[in-house]
C-alpha cells in the first residue's frame, strides 16, 4: 500500500455534490483530489448515443431480457433504455440486500464520473420554511439546524452558475429563484392550470423549474429542445458535473480527477481527531492506496456516503466514523411518486405543439401550507404534462391497410397526467448497515437497505391520487382514471438521510455547516445530510448546502481549526 | 423458384444458419432480388412466412410509402421476440403464429403466402374485430403481434423521416400551434 501526496482536500464522489464541493474549493485556491469510483466519461466524447436516432438501436430502445438479467433493479427507472442503458449501474455487478417483507428497496444508481448528474430530472425547487421548521413543529426527526435565511444566498449563488429556468411566483412555501426564462406550457396545460386556480383558491400551476438552458448561459449553449437529456447533452444545455462545474475545477489549475478509484474507507489520526486521508482501491489493478489531505468531502451519494463512514468504523468510533450519535445509517427517506391521475382532454383537437421540452408542469404543495389536514401531515407537489401522443407511443391502433397507415401518421388525442411526489417521513428504523458477510467484487461488505413507507404515507398517497383525478375533472377531463404503481423506496431516486445534520451532537452526525459533530475536518454534503425529506426534488439544496460547507470550511482552514 | 423453396434450397446447400449475403445471391439468381431474406433468429420459416403474408397487408408497400416488406418487419419482429420476451413468452408468441397460420388455412383454404390478398383481407378485417372488442387487460395474440409490426414500423428510418413529422434537432418548442391535419411530430427519443 502506498501513501501519496498530501492535497489540501480530497472529495469522495464526482456527481452533482462532488462536482460543486471540486468546483468550489478548486476556486479557492485548494488543491484537490476527486476521486471517483467509476470509469471516465468525457463531457461530449462520452455520450455516445446523444445523436442516435431510433432505428439505430437494434431493439429501438426497447429493454432485452439480458437487460432485466443484468440490470433486475435499474432497469425499471423511467429512464433506462438502449440509448442509456450503460450510464446505469450492472446490479448483478453491484449487489446490496434489501428490505424482506414489502417492496424492495430500489437503489439506482451511476458509477462513472458525473454520477447521476447525467441522467438527473434536472427538477430544482428551494425548500422553504414550511420544510426547514416542519420536523420542529410536528416533532418528526430532530429539528433542522438551519432556515431558510440561512441557504437562501447559497440558493442564488448556485442558481447563477447551473441556469435554470423557471416562472417566479411569488409564493412563501416554494420560492423564488434566480431564474432564466421558463419554458412555456402547451395549450392544454394553459387550460388546465386556468381551470385549477379558478376553482381552488389554495393551487396554483406553474411550468417546471429545470436546469436546462432556456438561453446560452455562462458559456454552455441553450437547450435544443430534443429532450434526450439522459443521454448526456453534448450542448452543455443542462447542468451536470460535466458540462459546468468540472471544467470550472479544472480551469483554477488546482483539480486532479482520478477516476476508477472505490473508495473503501477513511483513515482517522486518533491522536488530533482528524481524518487523515481516505483509502481506496484502483478498481483497474486492484491496488490499495491511501491519499492524505487537509479536510476530506463526502460526496459519494446518500447511501455510498454512509456506506464509508460505516465501513471506517474503529476502536475509537466502533460503530461508523463520526458515529457518536447512533444516528448514522438511520432516517432514510425518500419521495414516494409513481401514483396520480391521468385523463383525456377534449376541445383541443386543432392544437398541437413543436419540438420536445424537457420538462413538464409542477403543481406546488398545498396541503398543511395553512390548514392542517385532519388525516395527514406534511404534503405533496405534483409534475405532469399535457402531451398529444403521436407515434410511436400509439402503436395499439385498430385498422388495416392504408387506412392504418394514415392513422399512424397523426398525433392523437390530448391527455394530461399529474404524478404525486409525496414527503416522506424520517423513522429511525428505516436504515442501512453493513452486511460483513456478503462482500462485493472488491472484497467489501455489501450494503443492507431496511426501508419501508407508513401510514401517514399511504394516507397522503391515496389523497395525491384523489386529489389529480378531481382537479382533472374539474378542469373538464374525460376518462380521469388515477394509478398506482407500486410503490418501491428508493425509487423516487431522492434517497435523503442516514446522516442528518441536527444541533444536537447526540441526535445528529452532521452540524449546521455539514461539519462532523465528531471530526471537524470532514463534510458530508449530499443527500445523506437531509434531516427531512420535503416533498420538493432536492438537488439544488445538497448544491447550495456544499457551496456553504465549502465557504466555511475554507474559512475554518484559514483559522487553523481544522 | 418460390420464396419458401427458395429458403429451404439455401438452407439445404449451406446445412449451416442461413447467411444473408448467401441467401441474396441465391435469391437474385431467381430473380427475386426486391424479396429479403435474413437467417431467422428463433421463428422458423412458416412463421415467418406467416407474418410477411400478414404485414404485407396490415402495412402495405405504396408509392411513395413503404410497407412491412420494403422495412423488414419480419425480420425486426424475430429479433424482437428473441431478445426481448421471455422464454415463456417465447413460446405464447411462436404458439399464436402457429395458430394464426391454421386459422388462415382454416378459413381460407391455403396457406398464408398462398391464400392471396383477398382472402387475408376477409380474415384480418374478422380479426380486428375480435381484437379490439377484447379488453387491453388481455391482450389477443393479433393485436401483441400487429403492435411489434406497428413499431418496427414506426421506428423505422423510412417512416420516420418520410412518413412522420421527424426532427433530430428541433431548435425550438412552439407551446401551441394550430393543427391542421400535419403528420405527428416525433423526434429521437426512444
Amino acid at each position: 500500500m502506498g501513501k501519496q501526496q498530501m492535497y489540501d482536500a480530497i472529495v469522495v464522489g464526482s456527481g452533482i455534490t462532488g462536482g460543486w464541493a471540486a468546483k468550489e474549493l478548486c476556486e479557492k485556491g485548494l488543491k484537490t483530489l476527486v476521486l471517483e469510483r467509476g470509469r471516465k466519461l468525457d463531457h461530449v466524447g462520452g455520450y455516445t448515443t446523444a445523436a442516435t436516432p431510433p432505428w439505430e438501436f437494434p431493439h429501438r430502445g426497447r429493454k432485452t431480457q439480458e437487460d432485466l438479467e443484468q440490470y433486475p433493479i435499474q432497469s425499471n427507472v423511467y429512464a433506462f433504455n438502449e440509448g442509456t442503458r450503460h450510464l446505469w449501474v450492472k446490479d448483478t455487478e453491484h449487489p446490496y440486500t434489501s428490505t424482506a417483507d414489502g417492496p424492495e428497496y430500489r437503489w439506482i444508481r451511476g458509477y462513472h464520473e458525473g454520477g447521476r448528474s447525467i441522467m438527473w430530472g434536472r427538477q430544482c425547487y428551494r425548500w422553504s420554511d414550511l420544510d426547514f421548521e416542519a420536523n420542529m413543529k410536528d416533532g418528526h426527526g430532530v429539528d433542522w439546524p438551519i432556515r431558510y435565511a440561512d441557504i437562501e444566498p447559497w440558493y442564488s449563488y448556485v442558481e447563477k452558475f447551473v441556469g435554470i429556468s423557471g416562472k417566479k411566483e411569488g409564493l412563501a412555501h416554494l420560492p423564488d429563484g434566480e431564474f432564466l426564462p421558463p419554458f412555456e406550457m402547451n395549450c392544454v396545460e394553459s387550460h388546465i392550470k386556468q381551470a385549477i386556480e379558478s376553482n381552488y383558491p389554495d393551487r396554483m400551476m406553474t411550468i417546471g423549474r429545470v436546469a436546462n438552458l432556456t438561453v446560452p448561459h455562462n458559456g454552455r449553449g441553450q437547450c435544443q429542445r430534443r429532450n434526450l437529456c439522459y443521454r448526456g447533452c453534448p450542448y452543455g444545455a443542462y447542468f451536470s458535473s460535466q458540462s459546468a462545474t468540472l471544467p470550472a475545477a479544472e480551469k483554477t489549475g488546482n483539480l486532479t480527477l482520478k477516476t476508477n478509484c472505490a473508495v473503501e474507507s477513511l483513515v482517522y489520526d486518533k491522536e488530533n481527531n482528524r481524518v487523515s486521508g481516505v483509502r481506496f482501491i484502483d478498481t483497474e489493478t486492484g491496488k490499495d492506496e491511501i491519499i492524505e489531505a487537509k479536510i476530506v468531502f463526502l460526496c459519494a451519494s446518500t447511501l455510498n456516503s454512509t456506506w464509508i463512514l460505516l465501513n471506517s468504523a474503529n476502536d475509537r468510533f466502533p460503530d461508523g466514523l463520526a458515529n457518536s450519535s447512533g444516528a448514522l445509517g438511520k432516517y432514510l427517506m425518500d419521495h414516494q411518486y409513481r401514483a396520480g391521475a391521468a385523463a383525456q382532454i377534449e376541445g383541443f383537437d386543432d392544437k398541437y405543439y413543436f419540438g420536445g421540452r424537457p420538462n413538464g408542469i409542477y403543481l406546488p404543495r398545498f396541503r398543511n401550507v395553512t390548514t392542517p389536514h385532519p388525516d395527514f401531515i406534511r404534503g405533496y407537489g405534483y409534475q405532469g404534462s399535457a402531451s398529444r401522443p403521436g407515434p410511436p407511443g400509439n402503436t395499439d391502433q385498430p385498422g388495416i391497410g392504408q387506412d392504418l397507415k394514415r392513422s399512424l401518421q397523426k398525433p392523437g388525442p390530448w391527455s394530461m397526467r399529474f404524478i404525486g411526489f409525496g414527503e416522506v417521513l424520517p423513522y429511525e428504523d428505516n436504515y442501512v448497515s453493513l452486511n460483513h458477510d456478503k462482500l462485493d467484487v472488491n472484497g467489501l461488505p455489501t450494503l443492507n437497505i431496511q426501508c419501508t413507507h407508513r401510514e401517514n404515507e399511504a394516507i397522503m398517497r391515496e389523497d395525491f391520487k384523489n386529489q389529480a383525478a378531481e382537479m382533472l375533472e374539474t378542469a373538464g377531463g374525460k376518462n380521469v382514471a388515477t394509478y398506482d404503481d407500486t410503490d418501491h423506496p428508493g425509487f423516487g431516486i431522492h434517497e435523503m438521510g442516514t446522516a442528518r445534520m441536527g444541533r444536537d451532537p447526540k441526535t445528529s452526525v452532521l452540524n449546521k455547516w455539514n461539519q462532523a459533530h465528531d471530526i471537524p475536518n470532514l463534510f458530508v454534503t449530499d443527500g445523506s445530510c437531509m434531516t427531512s425529506a420535503s416533498c420538493v426534488n432536492p438537488s439544488v439544496t445538497y448544491m447550495a448546502l456544499t457551496a456553504r460547507a465549502v465557504d466555511y470550511a475554507y474559512s475554518e482552514l484559514n483559522k487553523l481549526n481544522l | 423458384m418460390d420464396r419458401r423453396d427458395a429458403i429451404k434450397r439455401a438452407t439445404l446447400l449451406s446445412g449451416l444458419a442461413l447467411t444473408a449475403p448467401f441467401a441474396t445471391a441465391v435469391l437474385s439468381g431467381c430473380q427475386a432480388t426486391e424479396k429479403r431474406i435474413f437467417a431467422s433468429l428463433i421463428l422458423n420459416e412458416d412463421q415467418i412466412v406467416t407474418i410477411e403474408s400478414i404485414s404485407r397487408v396490415i402495412l402495405p408497400s405504396e408509392p411513395g410509402s413503404p410497407g412491412a416488406e420494403d422495412l423488414g418487419l419480419a425480420e425486426f419482429v424475430d429479433r424482437m421476440v428473441k431478445d426481448c420476451l421471455s422464454q415463456q413468452e417465447q413460446a405464447a408468441f411462436t404458439k399464436g403464429l402457429d395458430n394464426l397460420s391454421q386459422e388462415i388455412s382454416d378459413t381460407s383454404g391455403s396457406s398464408a403466402d398462398k391464400a392471396g390478398d383477398k382472402a387475408l383481407v376477409t380474415f384480418l378485417e374478422q380479426k380486428e374485430k375480435e381484437a379490439y372488442a377484447a379488453p387491453a387487460s388481455d391482450l389477443p395474440f393479433y393485436r401483441q403481434l400487429k403492435q411489434l409490426l406497428v413499431f418496427g414500423y414506426l421506428t423505422s428510418e423510412q417512416v420516420m423521416t418520410t412518413q412522420l413529422d421527424y426532427h433530430a434537432i428541433p431548435g425550438r418548442y412552439d407551446s401551441c400551434i394550430p393543427y391542421e391535419g400535419q403528420n405527428a411530430y416525433v423526434d429521437n427519443n426512444v
